[in-house]
C-alpha cells in the first residue's frame, strides 16, 4: 500500500467497539431496543473482525455474555429481540406465548453464541419446528407467529435470509432436492426468492416492487445457504430444481450500477442542514454527478478530482455507507471474481475519507456520527474487499471466515444421523459416526414383539 | 513598586460574639454533643492535673453520670450524687450524634445547613401525612367495587401523588402517579450480568415498558391499553409486538377503525421513518373492508390515494409507502387509469423517481385483466396487448428525451421489451439519437446509458467490433467508475460465450 493511501486505523475502531461493548448506549438507541440482539452481534463480530473478539475476553465475561444470550431464548424455541421481550419464566403458559420469539433475533443470537462457547444450549428441535411455522403459503417468511398461529411481519427478503441461515446452522446439511421430515418448504422459498427479481435485474420484496440492494443481498445469501448459486459448494444444480436467480447477468449489471459519483459538497450542506433536517442530503443528492444533471456528461469522470464515488441502494437514490456492503457482498457471493467488478479504490476512499468518523466507526452519510449498524457494515464492506488488518470475511454469513469455520464444525455434529439398535428389549440411539456404529448395528437384537406390532422391524 | 509595610493595626475592643454559625447540621449536632460534656472538654484541654478541686469533683461526677456507674450504688448515695450534679450544674450528656443518612439523590443529610435540614424535616412530615392519606385511598378503593370511587376522589389522589413527587424532589412516574393504574404491578426488565447493547433508557420509557409487560402478560384489552401502546410506540416504534397488541385491542374493543386510521395518518406524517405503521395499516384495512359498503370502499381508495400523495410530498421514494400501495392495489383492485395518472403526476414532478417507474411497471404488466397470472417481471408474457407495449415504449422514450442521463427510463424500456418479447435492436435507432461514434463522425455521447444500450444491441446482433468499441468508450471515458465491469463485458464478447445481460 502506498503511504498516501488512506488506511484502516484499527486501534480507533477497536476503541469505538469496546465503548459500545462496555458502556451504556445513548438514549437515542431506545428506538432500536427491540433489536438489541442484533446490536449485540454487531459488537461481538466487529471486535472479532478486528482480532479483538470475544476469544480475547476474560473467561468470566464470555460466560456472562453467553448466559445473557441464552436468557433471551424463548421457552418454546427461538430467541427474543431483547430482554424487554422476555418475561419471567413463570408467566409462560403451555403453548401460549405472551410475546413470541423473533426470527431476526434468533439468527443473531445463534451467531453470537458461536463467539462465546458455541451453539450448545440452543433448543434446536423447538427452534426448527417454530421455523417451519413461520413460513407462509407463498414460500415467504414472517418474523413471528402469534398466539393464534398467524404469521406476522413483512414478506421481504430479510426474513428469507435469516430463515435459511438459521436452518443452515441448526439442521446441518440437507442434500439439494431431498425432503426432510419437518423441514421448511425449500422449493416454495426458492420460488418466492425468484419471484422477487425485478425488470431491471435487482431483487425486491416481490417482483411488483422496486429493486433494493439490501433485499438483493438477502435473496442471494439465502440462495447460497440453499446451494442454489452457481458458486455454491455443491454447485451441481439438478435439472428438475429451480435455479436460484432468473437472470444473473442482469443482476450483476444492476449491482455495479449502484456505484455512483457525487461531488463533495459537505460545506454547503452544513448550512442547509437545519432547514432540511428530515433529509439533510437533498443537496448531496442534487449533486450526484451525471445523474441529476442533464448537462452533457462530464467526460473523464475522474477519481482524482473533487468527485467521490459511493454506493446507493436503489436507482437514483443517494449514497450511504451500508450499501457498500450490500452491493460488494452480493457480487462476492456470485463468484469471487465478481466483487472485483466494482471500483475498490473508490470504495476505500469513500469509506475512509467520507463516512469514517474520527472517534472510530462509520456514519450513514458523509459527516454523520457513527452508529453501530453503519459501523459494522462499513467494516464488513472493507472486509469483503480484503482490507489488510481485517480478518478474511464470509459474505453470506456476514462473519469472519474463521467464525464460519467454527460454526461449520458445530453444524456437522448436528447433521449426523442417528439410528436405533435393540439390546435386551430396549431401543438405543447411536450416531452414525460413532466408532462402533457398524458393530452395534450388527449386534442389534430383534425388537420385542409387542413393539414390532407398532413400529415394524427396526 | 513594593508596597510600604503597613503599621500593625491598633488593638480594638472585642465585639460581642455573634451567635455561632454552623456550616452544616452535623456540625451543629457535633457541637451540641461536645457542649453537653463541658468538664470532659475542660479536662482534655487543660489536663486533669491542672484542674481546681471543684472542677476535679465536677469532672468525676460527670464521668459517673455518663458511664451510669451511679446506678449500681445504694440509694442514699445516689441521692447525694444527684444533689451534687445539680449543684455543680453538670448537664446531662447527649448521646453521640447518629448518622442522618442520605436523601433521595444520594446526598448526605449531614451536609445540609441547619436551615435546609429544618426544611427537609418539615417536608418529610408532610410527605408522611400524604403517604398515609394515599394508603387510606388505596385501602378504601380495594373495598369498594370498581367504578364506584368518585371521580373527585381519584382527582384528589392524582394531585396528592403529584405533590408527593414534588416533595420528594423527583417526579413520580406517569403510571405510578395515576391511580387508574394502581391495580397493575409492573414487570421490570431483567437484564442481569453480561448484557449486550444496554441502552440508557429514560425513566419514562423504563416505567411504561414495565406496565406494558404487565398488561400483555395479563392479556388485558381495555381502553387504557390504547393509551399505553400509543405511548410506547411514540418512543420505540420498532417494538415488534406492541403494534399487534394494539391492533388486537382495537378489534376486541370494536373501536372505530376510521378514527384509528386518522391517528395513524398523523403519526406517519410526523415520522417518515416509522415503517411498522404500514403493516398496522394493512391490518386495519383488512378488518375494515368486509364491514363497509362498496361505495365506502371506493371512497376509501380515494382517501388512501390522497394520503399517500401527502406522504410522497415529503419523500416520493418512501419504500414502505410503496409496499403498502402495492398491497392496496391488489386489495382494492386499483389497476385503473386513476392509478396510472397518479403515477404520471409523480413522474412529472420528478422523472428520476425510480419507485414510481417500478410501480408503473407493476400496474401495467400485472393487471389481472390481461396479464398472465404469476408471470415474473423478467419473463416474456404473450398476453400483453401490442398497443399497450407501444404506449409504454413511447412513454419511456419521451422521458428519456427529457433527461437522457436518467437510468430509470432506460431500465424501464429494457423491461418493457423483455416483457413484450421484443429485441433490444428494435430501439437501435432511438438509442442512436444520443450517440454519435461512427467512423468519420464527430464523437458525441449524450447518455452513457444509450451507449450501454447500443453495446448490448450490437452484441445481440453479433456486431462485436462495434459493441467492443462502445464498451471501450464507456470504461475509458463516459463511465469510468465502472471500468472493471465494462472490461469484463469486453472480455465476455471476445470469448463469445457470454450472453450479455440486459
Amino acid at each position: 500500500m502506498e503511504e498516501s493511501e488512506p488506511h484502516l486505523d484499527k486501534d480507533k475502531h477497536i476503541s469505538y467497539w469496546r465503548r459500545c461493548l462496555l458502556t451504556l448506549l445513548p438514549t437515542q438507541y431506545t428506538s432500536t431496543d427491540s433489536s438489541r440482539m442484533t446490536l449485540g452481534f454487531f459488537i461481538l463480530s466487529a471486535l472479532d473482525l478486528l482480532s479483538a473478539g470475544p476469544d480475547t475476553f476474560p473467561v468470566s465475561q464470555q460466560a456472562e455474555i453467553r448466559a445473557w444470550i441464552l436468557k433471551c431464548q424463548h421457552p418454546h424455541g427461538g430467541f427474543c429481540g431483547s430482554p424487554n421481550h422476555r418475561y419471567p419464566d413463570g408467566l409462560y403458559g403451555h403453548g401460549e406465548d405472551i410475546d413470541p420469539a423473533n426470527l431476526p433475533a434468533t439468527y443473531f443470537a445463534i451467531l453470537s453464541l458461536g463467539f462465546v462457547g458455541g451453539l450448545e444450549g440452543v433448543k434446536k428441535r423447538e427452534c426448527l419446528e417454530w421455523l417451519g411455522r413461520l413460513q407462509r403459503e407463498d414460500g415467504s417468511f414472517g418474523e413471528l407467529v402469534t398466539v393464534h398461529g398467524k404469521v406476522e411481519g413483512g414478506r421481504d427478503m430479510r426474513h428469507c435470509y435469516v430463515a435459511s441461515a438459521v436452518r443452515w446452522m441448526l439442521r446441518g446439511d440437507v442434500p439439494a432436492g431431498e425432503k426432510v421430515e419437518g423441514d421448511i418448504d425449500v422449493e416454495g422459498l426458492v420460488g418466492h426468492l425468484r419471484n422477487g427479481q425485478t425488470y431491471d435485474g435487482g431483487i425486491s420484496e416481490s417482483s411488483s416492487h422496486e429493486a433494493h440492494a439490501g433485499y438483493t443481498y438477502c435473496a442471494i445469501a439465502s440462495l447460497s445457504f440453499l446451494n442454489r448459486l452457481p458458486s455454491s459448494p455443491t454447485s451441481e444444480i439438478k435439472s428438475d430444481l429451480l435455479p436460484g436467480l432468473t437472470n444473473i447477468p442482469a443482476t450483476i449489471r444492476w449491482l455495479v450500477s449502484r456505484q455512483v459519483g457525487y461531488r463533495d459538497e459537505e460545506e454547503d450542506e452544513e448550512d442547509e442542514e437545519d432547514e432540511e433536517d428530515e433529509d439533510p442530503h437533498q443537496s448531496q443528492r442534487e449533486a450526484l454527478a451525471g445523474i441529476h444533471k442533464d448537462t452533457p456528461l462530464v467526460p473523464g469522470l475522474s477519481l482524482e478530482d473533487e468527485e467521490f464515488v459511493g454506493f446507493n441502494g436503489r436507482c437514483n437514490k443517494s449514497v450511504d455507507t451500508c450499501y457498500a456492503f450490500w452491493v460488494t457482498a452480493s457480487l462476492d457471493m456470485l463468484g469471487e471474481d465478481k466483487s472485483k467488478l466494482v471500483n475498490a479504490k473508490a470504495i476505500r476512499r469513500f469509506l475512509f475519507e467520507q463516512t469514517q468518523h474520527r472517534i472510530g466507526g462509520f456514519g450513514k452519510y458523509p459527516g454523520n456520527p457513527p452508529d453501530i449498524y453503519h459501523s459494522y457494515l462499513g467494516l464488513a464492506a472493507l472486509a469483503v474487499m480484503k482490507e489488510p488488518g481485517i480478518k478474511p470475511f464470509d459474505s453470506a454469513l456476514c462473519v469472519s471466515k474463521q467464525q464460519r469455520e467454527r460454526i461449520t464444525q458445530q453444524r456437522k455434529t448436528a447433521s449426523v444421523a442417528r439410528k436405533i439398535y435393540w439390546k435386551h428389549g430396549y431401543p438405543i440411539s447411536i450416531r452414525e459416526d460413532h466408532p462402533e456404529f457398524r458393530e452395534k448395528m450388527a449386534s442389534s437384537e430383534e425388537p420385542p414383539t409387542s413393539i414390532k406390532d407398532v413400529v415394524g422391524a427396526a | 513598586m513594593a508596597p510600604k509595610a503597613s503599621k500593625p493595626p491598633k488593638a480594638q475592643p472585642k465585639a460581642p460574639e455573634p451567635p455561632k454559625e454552623y456550616p452544616s447540621i452535623s456540625s451543629l449536632h457535633q457541637d451540641l454533643y461536645q457542649s453537653s460534656r463541658p468538664f470532659l472538654t475542660l479536662a482534655q484541654t487543660k489536663g486533669l492535673s491542672s484542674l481546681s478541686p471543684t472542677e476535679k469533683s465536677a469532672y468525676a461526677n460527670s464521668r459517673f453520670l455518663e458511664t451510669n456507674v451511679w446506678k449500681t450504688w445504694p440509694s442514699p448515695q445516689q441521692k447525694e450524687f444527684w444533689a451534687a450534679v445539680e449543684k455543680q450544674n453538670i448537664p446531662i450528656p447527649l448521646p453521640k450524634p447518629r448518622d442522618l443518612g442520605k436523601d433521595s439523590r444520594g446526598q448526605e443529610l449531614g451536609t445540609y445547613t441547619v436551615e435546609e435540614y429544618a426544611q427537609y424535616r418539615k417536608r418529610e412530615r408532610q410527605l408522611q401525612g400524604l403517604r398515609r392519606e394515599s394508603v387510606r385511598f388505596r385501602d378504601r378503593r380495594e373495598k369498594i367495587p370498581d367504578g364506584e370511587v368518585s371521580e373527585g376522589a381519584i382527582e384528589d389522589e392524582k394531585n396528592r401523588r403529584k405533590l408527593i413527587g414534588l416533595l420528594q424532589g423527583k417526579r413520580m412516574g406517569l403510571y405510578e402517579g395515576n391511580p387508574e393504574w394502581d391495580d397493575v404491578v409492573p414487570i421490570p426488565q431483567d437484564d442481569g450480568e453480561g448484557a449486550l447493547a444496554q441502552i440508557a433508557y429514560t425513566d419514562e420509557y423504563a416505567e411504561a415498558m414495565g406496565y406494558l409487560r404487565a398488561v400483555m402478560a395479563a392479556k388485558e384489552h381495555s381502553p387504557r391499553v390504547l393509551t399505553l401502546t400509543e405511548h410506547i410506540i411514540s418512543i420505540n416504534p420498532a417494538h415488534y409486538t406492541v403494534w399487534l397488541y394494539r391492533a388486537s385491542t382495537l378489534f376486541s374493543l370494536q373501536s372505530s377503525l376510521t378514527e384509528e386510521l386518522e391517528w395513524v395518518n398523523e403519526v406517519a406524517l410526523e415520522n417518515q421513518k416509522n415503517y411498522q405503521i404500514w403493516h398496522h395499516r394493512q391490518l386495519l384495512i383488512d378488518h375494515l373492508i368486509p364491514t363497509i359498503s362498496p361505495e365506502a370502499v371506493k371512497s376509501l381508495e380515494e382517501s388512501e390515494r390522497g394520503f399517500m400523495t401527502q406522504m410522497f410530498e415529503q419523500d416520493g421514494k418512501n419504500y414502505h409507502v410503496w409496499s403498502y400501495r402495492q398491497y392496496l392495489c391488489w386489495k382494492l383492485d386499483m389497476f385503473n387509469d386513476t392509478e396510472l395518472r397518479s403515477i404520471e403526476d409523480l413522474l412529472r414532478k420528478d422523472v428520476r423517481n425510480n419507485s414510481a417507474w417500478s410501480h408503473r411497471f407493476f400496474i401495467v404488466f400485472s393487471d389481472p385483466k390481461y396479464a398472465t397470472q404469476g408471470s415474473k417481471a423478467t419473463e416474456y408474457d404473450s398476453k400483453i396487448p401490442e398497443g399497450l407495449l407501444e404506449r409504454e415504449i413511447e412513454f419511456g422514450k419521451a422521458a428519456t428525451f427529457e433527461a437522457p442521463q436518467n437510468q430509470s427510463p432506460w431500465n424501464y424500456l429494457r423491461g418493457v421489451l423483455r416483457k413484450g418479447g421484443r429485441e433490444l435492436a428494435s430501439l437501435e435507432s432511438f438509442a442512436g439519437e444520443f450517440v454519435k461514434i461512427g467512423e468519420g463522425e464527430e464523437e458525441d455521447v449524450r447518455s452513457s446509458h444509450a451507449l450501454d444500450f447500443l453495446a448490448d444491441v450490437w452484441a445481440e446482433k453479433g456486431e462485436n467490433v462495434k459493441a467492443d468499441k462502445a464498451l471501450g468508450l464507456l470504461g475509458g471515458k463516459y463511465d469510468r467508475v465502472r471500468k472493471n465491469y465494462w472490461d469484463w463485458k469486453r472480455a465476455g464478447l471476445k470469448v463469445g460465450g457470454l450472453k450479455v445481460g440486459s
